[in-house]
């Protein structure tokens, strides 16, 4: 069966980037995409997605502080941070909360994809 | 500001602008070199994305480039057909791109400088001006396929 996957990103693009990648894989599949960290936290709730790929740096609320919130909901979600930033800070941040896998913007589709299975395999 | 740590944020923005470009189009950009502006204007047509940070070191860029070069960062986004707000998306992308690899490199060059930055804006127009607060600012070329763009960094003074 295929795991499902909430995409959370500000940008459409890379939204609709993450939404080429898995599509057609049997792998994944996309079940719900939000803009911000809030949205992503009361879809989280109501789709109890298997993955959230996960943006940082958004308006309204950002991602690790989404994290935080999700996972106190649901501690068997797993994430992986998708961001244009990927310091050791932030990094060791995201670690804190229970969070061990990042790619950094921008990624290849084969990227995204080994980066999942790789999550999937802990 | 100290010299070592200017040259580190100019030559961070400049590596991560290549490697951005060169992930996305699979294209080479070439920097042609670093001015010192020296006056407080910056003045562009085509299509502009300005991403502020805050921390250690604190500033922002411009990403600056022709519509032409917007429309390729855009396809190369995964986007089709742009219209002119599509290239306000690409381009601020491209923007928040370049901005969180540069800083990635200098908060781990630097310990503890926790920069962190503000979300993109992006504007397309003719004669868009900028003008600089009490920050000193670069202007750096990049040339790719004959089309010219710049990044502007400007810098807080402290």
């Amino acid at each position: 069966m295929s795991k499902r996957v909430l995409v959370v990103d500000d940008s459409p693009l890379v939204r609709n980037l993450v939404k080429k990648a898995l599509n057609g894989n049997s792998e994944f599949c996309v079940v719900g995409e939000a803009a911000n960290g809030k949205e992503a936290v009361d879809l989280a709730q109501k789709l109890e997605p298997d993955i959230i790929t996960l943006d940082v740096t958004m308006p309204v609320m950002d991602g690790l502080d989404a994290a935080r919130e999700i996972l106190k909901q649901n501690s068997k979600i797993k994430i992986l941070l998708l961001s244009a930033m990927g310091d050791d800070a932030l990094l060791s941040q995201a670690q804190s909360l229970g969070i061990k896998h990042s790619l950094q913007k921008p990624f290849r589709a084969e990227q995204l994809l080994e980066a999942l299975r790789k999550l999937l395999e802990v | 500001m100290d010299k070592d740590i200017e040259k580190l944020i100019l030559e961070s923005f400049i590596r991560s602008m290549c490697k951005v470009y060169r992930n996305l189009t699979n294209k080479e950009l070439s920097a042609k070199g670093v001015e010192k502006m020296s006056s407080a204007v910056f003045k562009y047509s085509g299509a502009v994305a300005i991403v502020g940070f805050s921390g250690l070191v604190s500033g922002r860029m411009i990403v600056a480039m022709p519509k032409e070069l917007a429309v390729i960062v855009y396809e190369a986004l995964g986007g089709e057909q742009p219209s002119d707000d599509d290239l306000l998306l690409g381009v601020g992308e491209f923007g928040n791109m370049v901005a969180g690899n540069a800083i990635t490199q200098i908060n781990n060059h630097l310990k503890d400088a926790n920069v962190r930055l503000s979300p993109p804006s992006s504007f397309l127009g003719e004669d868009l001006t900028f003008f600089n607060f009490k920050m000193s600012a670069y202007n750096i070329l990049f040339e790719s396929e004959n089309l010219i763009s710049r990044l502007n960094i400007a810098l807080r003074e402290v």
